[in-house]
């Protein structure tokens, strides 16, 4: 009886801690570990397999095992009861079984003490599991409850979205937290309708009121926007959807719903409606239209500004592109429609000036620039563009260009003036000697001299002289007439062409002109060859002027013109020793109308228009730089080839 | 050896024992453990106990704040070396191996030089999961450790809690644990233990 009595104290003893050991186990393996050393210590017992859900653990090894199987695993010897007769003591649940102990005996006495104690291990380990299954399964729903909560805070949080139910029966009002919030309501505070009303704006209360009234009434809540003020002042816009709970009767016995808040929404619609008005308003200001062509279907949408410019109807429009082409004016057509396939073809964007022949006949210039859009395969699937009304800016343009013509012709108008002074110097020496062989004739009739020899020689003579001054007058008129179109003419020549013409006048005022050329092969250029002398002209004109005005009359001026290239440019160099130009003016020298000559001396168009004549016309530069005696020019022009 | 014997609060229990026992604690829930220990320390402290604390930090956090992090709040009127607070690691191993043999005589030194203080007893506790670490030689004596300290705090009554993280060591080692700890904590209570074997016994069966 004692015996008994300290054994059952210590199955008790045994029981208690196992209890309590395999709640501290952090899974099944665990408690099969556990178990597994426990209960192999219990006496009677050699050795105790534990199998739960189908995982047998033996050795530190988890086998996967059918529980209800009778033999395991026979290659690793892991044999039930049947083979080799040992205890089998099944675990289970309400569910049924989930899993056994397989006891190796080795005292089947002391094994038959203790197996009700092993019997209530597993009721202990089966209560064990079952809780661990009924707590993860809690605990999985409480974190999906918690996640699905949070989930649900942070929607209603993002779309400003709070939800409220009104028990009518009991007259309680309740929110979620968001609404407290939208509301501008502390959380926790006991609603009333009274309170809700407060918040509402005042023009908005009576027709909320209608509308509770009318889901009430009618159980059917029609959706409502209405305004609330928050306790700053500010007004917020409220979108109220519900539903009716209603009892057997058809009784309302509750209300729920959502409320939204629609500012953030409304404002950005407004914004949107706004900014595309203001868009739409600046586009047209500005005169921008816009269009957008799907290339396979063929619809261009024309929008409204677009249209206005077009002199249509101002409204959206589509339509194929071919009409819209049909638009341009016949000499502009084939180059947009160029452009057009240029782009479809894989140039991407573009930018063509054209005409468009409006309704009445007149016409319009727009620039029209575009991109295209490319599909994975690489196709243009759409081309997007817009059109400026350029019309002004070309009035403007041919305006300026008329004025550069003006101004081209006063400067040669004053160039004619220094080439008159040329052509009489040039003149001077023949007309003398004309002079001289028409009074030799007289003396020679009147001394008897005057043979027919002698008249023809002095015929002759007199011819030469005036072949002379009649290239003279050709060469002036050749220097003025203007170049009608580009020609490739060498630099040299036109050098030699204006200092031929301007030589004498230069030696009159006891100034040298030099040319030195170090180009072998002669450098020539493609442009405007009459334009390019008028360049050079006024440039060595300015020289003169300048040397005249600082050089002492007993001290000689000098210019010298050298000429140079490189694999691209050629280069024009005029120096003077004219003292150069003064560091306050030299960025300014090359405006029209600016000028330092005193008595109206100077119409201050000549440089400018070199400047124009160089860069603009020529496509090459112009600039200037003090040397140590003057000013020096260079001009740098592209060689043979260049496509101004 | 004529050693002081004298019932202690361990501070978690209400019951209260002699000094000098040795229990085993496996826990899995980490709040409780700090609990648990928190009063543990501290009524050791305001019993006038040395207190001793293992603990297994892998970082060289600053040890001094360890036992305030658990939760523990120290007594003001704190002697002196009355708390030591070590590297479990450094303590156990402090070669690098893991030797039963020095750890017991670093506990006999520990309680001699408690004495030598003035205190009238000392109390231990140690994380153990330093013994997990594979690079430690010598952490398969472990239980053979436990198993001498059941003989060691007979002569040296330094009352010790093990902790062993439930989550950490195999089932079968923690059987093996309860094999050679009279005593357990379970959920802040003291059980004395079925499953002990007494030390010679169990050195016998199983070195």
């Amino acid at each position: 009886m004692s015996n008994e009595v300290t054994i059952q104290s210590d199955i008790l003893g045994r029981l208690l801690v196992i209890q309590e050991t395999l709640d501290v186990m952090p899974d099944n393996r665990g408690i099969a570990e556990y178990l597994s050393s426990a209960l192999s210590g219990v006496p009677g017992i050699d050795k105790v397999y534990i199998c739960i859900n189908n995982q047998l653990l033996a050795d530190n090894k988890i086998i996967e095992i059918n529980c209800n199987d009778k033999c395991w695993n026979k290659e690793d010897s892991y044999i039930c009861k049947e083979t080799v007769g040992t205890g089998h003591i099944i675990i289970k649940n309400k569910k049924g079984k989930i899993g056994c102990f397989v006891i190796f005996v080795k005292d089947i006495k002391l094994y038959k003490l203790y197996e009700p104690f092993l019997k209530n291990v597993a009721n202990v380990v089966a209560k064990e599991i079952e809780n661990r299954e009924y707590m993860n399964a809690l605990e999985v729903s409480n974190i999906a409850i918690k996640k699905n909560r949070e989930k649900l805070l942070e929607a209603q949080q993002i779309a400003h979205i709070g939800n409220w139910e009104y028990d009518i029966v009991n007259d309680v009002i309740t929110w979620s937290d968001e609404l407290y919030r939208i509301y501008d309501i502390a959380p926790g505070t006991r609603l009333t309708y009274a309170l809700l009303m407060e918040r509402i704006h005042p023009d908005d209360r009576a027709y909320h009121d209608e509308n509770t009234l009318f889901w009430i009434k009618y159980k059917r809540c029609i959706p409502y926007e209405y305004r609330i003020v928050k306790r700053n002042g500010e007004i917020r816009y409220m979108y109220a959807v519900g539903k009716i709970e209603q009892n057997e009767a058809g009784e309302p016995i509750k209300m729920f719903g959502i409320v939204q808040d629609l500012t953030e929404l409304k404002t950005i619609q407004e914004s949107l409606i706004d900014s595309r008005q203001r868009l739409s308003a600046t586009l047209s200001v500005v005169g921008v239209g816009t269009w957008r062509w799907i290339v396979d279907e063929n619809k261009n949408t024309i929008d409204e500004n677009l249209n206005r410019l077009l002199g249509l109807q101002p409204i959206e429009t589509t339509e194929p592109i071919e009409e819209f082409i049909g638009r341009v004016h016949p000499d502009d057509r084939a180059a947009i429609t160029e452009a057009i396939n240029n782009s479809l073809n894989g140039y991407g964007e573009d930018n063509v000036d054209c005409r468009i022949v409006l309704p009445d006949g007149s016409i319009r210039w727009i620039n029209e620039v575009w991109k295209t859009f490319v599909n994975e395969e690489g196709k243009v699937y759409a081309m997007a563009g817009a059109c400026f009304d350029i019309t002004e800016r070309k009035k403007n343009e041919i305006e300026l260009k008329r004025k550069e013509q003006l101004l081209i012709q006063q400067s040669k108008l004053a160039s004619m003036g220094e080439m008159i002074g040329s052509i009489a110097h040039q003149w001077r020496q023949p007309l003398n000697a004309l002079s001289i062989i028409l009074t030799d004739l007289k003396d020679a009739y009147v001394y008897g001299e005057l043979n027919n020899d002698y008249l023809t020689n002095a015929v002759r003579q007199s011819q030469y002289y005036l072949q002379f001054m009649s290239k003279t007058i050709d060469d002036f008129r050749n220097f003025f007439k203007p170049s009608k179109d580009k020609e490739l003419f060498n630099i040299r020549e036109s050098i030699d062409d204006v200092v031929n013409l301007f030589s004498k006048e230069l030696e009159n005022h006891n100034i040298a002109l030099y040319v030195n050329d170090n180009n072998k092969e002669g450098a020539y250029v493609y442009s405007f060859r009459s334009e390019f002398k008028q360049a050079l002209l006024n440039i060595i004109n300015n020289a003169k002027d300048a040397i005249m005005e600082t050089v002492k009359s007993q001290s000689k001026g000098r210019i010298t013109i050298k000429l140079d290239s490189d694999d691209l440019w050629s280069v024009v160099c005029i120096c003077d020793n004219g003292g150069g130009i003064d560091l306050d003016i030299i960025n300014r020298i090359f405006e029209p109308y600016f000028t330092t000559k005193h008595d109206n001396k100077g119409t201050g168009i000549g440089l400018y228009m070199s400047k124009v004549i160089i860069e603009n016309n020529m496509g090459g530069k112009l600039f200037v730089e003090n040397d140590d005696n003057g000013a020096c020019f260079t001009i740098l022009v592209r060689k043979n080839g260049y496509n101004a | 050896m004529n050693r002081l014997k004298k019932e202690i609060n361990l501070g978690f229990t209400e019951e209260k024992f002699v000094n000098g026992i040795h229990m085993c604690y496996i826990y899995n829930d980490e709040k409780e453990r700090r609990k648990i220990m928190s009063h543990y320390i501290k009524s050791g402290l305001l019993n006038g106990e040395r207190v001793a604390y293992f603990a297994d930090i892998a970082t060289k956090d600053d040890i001094n704040d360890y036992v305030n992090n658990l939760g523990c709040e120290l007594p003001a009127n704190i002697e002196k070396d009355q708390l030591v607070l070590t590297y479990a690691v450094n303590t156990y191993c402090p070669s690098g191996e893991f030797k039963p043999q020095q750890m017991t005589d670093t506990l006999i030194n520990f309680y001699n030089d408690t004495i030598e203080k003035g205190f009238s007893l000392s109390r231990v506790t140690g994380e153990m999961s330093w013994a997990l670490n594979n690079n430690i030689h010598g952490k398969e004596r472990l239980v053979e450790y436990e198993c001498r300290l059941n003989i060691l705090f007979e002569d040296y009554p330094v009352t010790a809690i093990c902790q062993y993280d439930a989550n950490k060591f195999d089932g079968g080692t923690l059987f093996k644990i309860l094999n050679v700890h009279p005593l357990m904590v379970v959920r802040g209570q003291i059980v004395y233990n079925p499953y002990y074997i007494q030390p010679q016994e169990f050195l016998a069966k199983y070195l």
